[in-house]
C-alpha cells in the first residue's frame, strides 16, 4: 500500500459539503425564522444583502468576515456594511477581522440586513458563486434573489432557480431542515484564455486546453457508469456531471484535495493532481466523487459529514473498488496504480493488519496513520455490507440514512445506529462488517474480492520496471532537475488499433539503450511493435526493460548479435549497426 | 539513570540528552514524567535521543518531540519520532520535523518484493516522484548523494503550495534517507518558505541524525 507522501499532510480525494462557518451565534437559529438574499454578481466580486428578521431574544448574534467558504471552500465574505430598522450598526476589528455583535433583550434591534463583499477562487471558464444562509445549515425559508451580468449563462443551480436573462430567484425547499448553501455556476462572458467548455456525453468538461483533453480521453472511456452505479448502488449515475479542472490551491477544504464534490453534481477536480495522473487513475478519481454526488442526491446525513466520514468516503471507495474491473484493462496497470499510484486498495495482509486495530469511524489519520488507509478500510466495510445486501439493500439503507439528524444517527462517534441499519439489512454482524471475514479460516480467498493482490511474477516486473524506467530520474543531472517540471503523465495508451508505422518515423539518430527516454525511443517501439516483438501500446518513449527485451529478440532474429552486455557487445542497445538495419528494413 | 531526563509517551520510551552547554537549562525546564505533548520545551538546542540510543538528533531551541511511537504504515513497522516548535501548533504550523525508522518498505511504501529489487537512488527517486505528482505545486529543487560519517547520504530538497491554511503557503521540505542494510533511517524538517529565518535550524535538524551501527 503507498502512502502519497511523508509532507506532514497527506493527499487525497476528499468531499466536503456544507461545512461552511455559520457567522451567526447559535442561540438565535430560532429568531431568524425568515431571511432574504438580494445579491448582485459581477465580474470580480459579487454584493450581497441579508436580510434577517433578527428580533430582542435575548441571546446574541453576530457577523464578521469569513473566508474559504462552502462546498468549495474557495470563498471569501468580507462584511461591508451592517445596519438595522433604526439606522448604521457599529463594525468592529476582533482579532483582525471586521464583525458586529448584538447582545441582549431590549436593544430595540430589529430587521437586520448586512451586506458582504464575495470573491470567489473560481472565475474562468466557469464561476461559481456560493450563497450561505444565516444560521449555518438549519434554515427557515430564505429567499435568494441574484442578479447576474447580461450575457452570462447560468450553468447549474442548487437548489432550483426561476432563471431570466438577469436574475436567478431561489426559493428553499421547506420539506427538510436541512439544505446545503445556495450554489451557482455560470459560464461568463470571457472564458479567459487558453480555456475551454466542452460537452462530452453526459458531461461539461471545463478548464484549460490540456487539462479538458485530458478528462474528455478518461469519460470517453467511462460510457460503464449507468451500469456501475445501478448494479452497485441500485441507482443510475448522473445524467449531468460538471467537471471542472479548477486551481484548488485556495480550497480550504481540511485536506489537500485531489477533487471535490459539491451539488449540483459538480466536480472539481485539482489541475495540477490532474496534469500528473494516468488515465486509469482520473477514472478512479472521477468514479470516487460521482459517488459523492450521489450521495448528495440522496441527502445522507442531511448533508452534514461529520456524523460519518467512514460511510461517505466508505461509499466512495467502494465504488473505486467496483470499478476496477472497468478501468484497468491489465494487471500490469493495475499493478502500478495499486503499489505506486493513486487508489485506495489494500492488500489481503495489509487488511488484516487493519482487522486487529480499532476502526477509524472519524479520520482521524495523521501524518502516520495515513488516511488513506482509513479511506481503504471503510471502503471495504461498505464493500463487505452490499456484498451481502446487493444493490437492494444500499437503496435501503440509503432510504433509512436520508435526511436524518446527527442524533438520530449517531450519538457517539461509534455509528451505532448506521451500524444498526446496516446489519438489519444485510443480516451481517456489525463487527463483520467493520472487520470483514475477521474470523475467517479462509481470509485470503473470502477477501479477494475486496483488495488487491500480492503482485508477482510480470506484475512485479512492471511495478520495478515503471520505477526504474519509467519515472523521471533526478539524480541523473542529465537536466537541471527544476527543468523536469511539470512531470509528463503516466502514459495510458488508448487501446491499440493496429499501430500505423509510416517512412516518416524512420529516424533515429542516436544510441538508445536502457533508460532513454526521447522520442526516438518512440519510434523504435513502434518499429518493433509492427515486426511483433513488442507488444501493442508500449510505445511510450520509456526504453524500458520490455522494449529492451523486444530489441535484443530483433538483434537475434537478424543475427546482428546474440549475446553478452551492453557494453560488451551492444546486446539490447540500438548502437550504429542497428540502427542501419533499421533504416534498411524500416523503409 | 544519567541526567537525561525519562520520557514514557506512547508504547515507546525515549529521552532527551541535553546538550553540555545547556544541561542546567534542560534539567530546570522539563517535567520528570511527561506523558501528553504539552510541556515546556527548552530555550537553548538539545539532543534528543531514544531510549534505546539508537536514534540521535538534534531539537532545536524552544521545540518539543511531541510524539514517539511504533506505527504500521502500509503493512510494515515504523518508528517515529516527531519534532515541532512549541510555539508553532496546529493547522498553521509553519515548521515541523520528524525521524522515522523502519525497513524500505515501510519507509517508501512499497511491498519488500519490489523495494528488494530497487537501489536506494530509485528508492528516493520514488519518494520524490510520489510527492510531486500529488501534490499541489511540487518542485524538486534538489538531489545529492553525500557522505556523512563514511556513508552515503541521499539529501533531498523540494517545495509544495498547501491550501490547508487560509491563504496559499509554500513549504520547503528537505529530507536525507540513510540505508544501512534492512534499516533505513529518514530524517525530515519542513517550514514555510516565507519563515526563511528558521532555514539553518531546519537544516541542522535535518542532517543531525545519527543512528548506532
Amino acid at each position: 500500500m503507498k502512502k502519497y507522501f511523508n509532507a506532514g499532510i497527506l493527499t487525497l480525494t476528499v468531499i466536503l459539503v456544507g461545512t461552511h462557518p455559520s457567522a451567526v451565534s447559535a442561540e438565535v437559529y430560532s429568531s431568524i425564522d425568515t431571511q432574504k438574499l438580494e445579491a448582485t454578481i459581477g465580474t470580480d466580486k459579487a454584493v450581497g444583502t441579508w436580510t434577517l428578521q433578527v428580533q430582542n431574544t435575548g441571546g446574541a448574534v453576530g457577523f464578521e468576515d469569513f473566508r474559504n467558504f462552502g462546498a468549495t471552500g474557495l470563498l471569501s465574505y468580507e462584511l461591508t456594511k451592517a445596519f438595522d430598522d433604526n439606522g448604521p450598526l457599529a463594525i468592529n476589528f476582533e482579532e483582525g477581522f471586521k464583525a458586529i455583535r448584538l447582545r441582549s433583550a431590549g436593544n430595540g434591534i430589529s430587521n437586520v440586513k448586512v451586506q458582504y463583499d464575495i470573491k470567489t477562487a473560481l472565475t474562468h471558464p466557469i464561476a461559481i458563486y456560493e450563497f450561505w444562509v444565516a444560521g449555518g445549515g438549519y434554515f427557515n425559508f430564505p429567499q435568494l434573489n441574484v442578479s447576474y451580468q447580461k450575457g452570462w449563462k447560468v450553468l447549474a443551480t442548487y437548489p432550483n432557480a426561476t432563471i431570466t436573462d438577469t436574475t436567478i430567484a431561489i426559493k428553499y425547499p421547506t420539506d427538510t431542515p436541512y439544505i446545503y448553501p445556495a450554489l451557482i455556476a455560470f459560464v461568463p462572458t470571457d472564458i479567459g484564455p487558453g480555456n475551454v467548455i466542452k460537452t462530452v456525453g453526459r458531461f461539461t468538461l471545463a478548464g484549460s486546453v490540456q487539462s479538458v483533453a485530458k478528462l474528455e480521453s478518461a469519460v470517453t472511456s467511462m460510457t460503464y457508469l449507468d451500469d456501475l452505479f445501478t448494479s452497485s448502488l441500485g441507482v443510475p449515475a448522473p445524467t449531468k456531471l460538471i467537471i471542472y479542472a479548477a486551481d484548488l490551491r485556495n480550497a480550504d477544504v481540511g485536506y489537500e484535495a485531489f477533487a471535490l464534490a459539491a451539488r449540483p453534481d459538480i466536480v472539481l477536480y485539482n489541475k495540477d493532481i490532474l496534469t500528473n495522473q494516468s488515465l486509469a487513475e482520473v477514472q478512479t478519481t472521477l468514479v470516487h466523487e460521482i459517488a459523492h454526488t450521489v450521495e448528495q442526491d440522496k441527502n445522507l446525513f442531511r448533508g452534514a459529514p461529520y456524523v460519518a466520514p467512514w460511510f461517505r468516503e466508505g461509499l466512495a471507495v467502494f465504488m473505486e473498488i467496483q470499478a476496477r474491473p472497468y478501468i484497468f484493462k491489465n494487471l500490469n496497470e493495475q499493478a502500478i496504480a495499486d503499489l505506486a499510484g493513486h487508489t485506495h486498495m489494500l492488500s489481503a495482509a495489509e487488511l488484516k493488519r487493519k482487522n486487529e486495530k480499532s476502526f477509524d469511524y472519524i479520520f482521524e489519520g495523521g501524518v502516520f496513520a495515513p488516511l488513506n488507509d482509513a479511506y481503504a478500510h471503510a471502503g471495504v466495510a461498505v464493500a463487505r455490507f452490499a456484498q451481502k445486501a446487493g444493490a437492494s439493500g444500499m437503496q435501503k439503507l440509503f432510504v433509512q440514512l436520508a435526511d436524518k439528524t446527527s442524533t438520530q444517527l449517531s450519538q457517539t462517534e461509534d455509528s451505532s445506529k448506521i451500524l444498526a441499519s446496516m446489519a438489519s439489512i444485510s443480516g451481517l454482524p456489525q463487527e463483520e462488517i467493520l472487520f470483514p471475514f475477521k474470523k475467517s479460516q479462509n481470509f485470503e480467498l473470502d477477501t479477494t474480492p475486496f483488495v488487491h493482490p500480492e503482485y508477482t511474477g510480470t506484475a512485479a516486473d512492471g511495478v520495478v520496471d515503471y520505477i526504474k524506467y519509467r519515472i523521471p530520474n533526478y539524480f541523473t543531472g542529465a537536466m537541471p532537475v527544476a527543468s523536469m517540471l511539470p512531470l509528463p503523465p503516466i502514459v495510458v495508451p488508448a487501446p491499440s488499433t493496429s499501430p500505423a508505422f509510416t517512412s516518416g518515423s524512420c529516424k533515429i539518430t542516436k544510441a538508445l539503450k536502457l533508460g532513454t527516454k526521447d522520442a526516438e525511443v518512440t519510434t523504435l517501439q513502434r518499429f518493433l511493435i509492427s515486426k511483433g516483438y513488442l507488444a501493442t501500446d508500449n510505445n511510450s518513449g520509456y526504453f524500458g526493460s520490455m522494449t529492451q527485451a523486444a530489441l535484443q529478440k530483433w538483434q537475434k532474429a537478424n543475427r546482428l548479435v546474440s549475446n553478452g552486455t551492453l557494453t560488451t557487445t551492444g546486446f539490447g542497445v540500438m548502437g550504429p549497426k542497428s540502427r542501419a538495419l533499421f533504416a534498411q528494413q524500416c523503409k | 539513570m544519567n541526567l537525561s531526563t525519562f520520557l514514557s509517551v506512547g508504547n515507546v520510551s525515549a529521552r532527551c540528552a541535553v546538550a553540555l552547554v545547556s544541561l542546567f537549562v534542560f534539567v530546570s525546564a522539563v517535567s520528570p514524567v511527561i506523558t501528553t505533548a504539552y510541556y515546556n520545551a527548552v530555550s537553548v538546542d538539545t539532543i534528543c535521543r531514544t531510549e534505546d540510543q539508537t536514534i540521535e538528533v538534534l531539537l532545536p531551541a524552544n521545540w518539543l518531540y511531541k510524539e514517539q511511537a511504533y506505527k504500521t504504515i502500509g503493512g510494515a513497522e515504523v518508528f517515529y519520532l516527531k519534532l515541532s516548535d512549541q510555539a508553532d501548533q496546529g493547522s498553521r504550523a509553519t515548521k515541523g520535523g520528524y525521524v522515522l525508522r523502519s525497513t524500505a518498505s515501510g519507509i517508501f511504501g512499497l511491498p519488500s518484493t519490489i523495494t528488494s529489487r530497487l537501489d536506494p537512488r530509485e528508492m528516493v527517486n520514488f519518494y520524490l516522484h510520489q510527492i510531486i505528482r500529488s501534490s499541489m505545486q511540487g518542485k524538486v529543487l534538489s538531489v545529492k548523494v553525500i557522505e556523512r560519517n563514511g556513508e552515503k547520504v541521499y539529501s533531498v530538497e523540494w517545495s509544495y503550495v498547501t491550501s490547508l491554511n487560509r491563504d496559499q503557503i509554500e513549504f520547503i521540505v528537505l529530507d536525507e534517507f540513510i540505508f544501512r542494510g534492512d534499516t533505513v533511517y529518514q530524517s525530515h524538517g519542513v517550514y514555510a518558505s516565507f519563515r526563511s529565518e528558521i532555514r539553518n535550524t531546519i537544516v541542522r535538524m535535518v542532517q543531525s541524525l545519527k543512528a548506532s551501527k
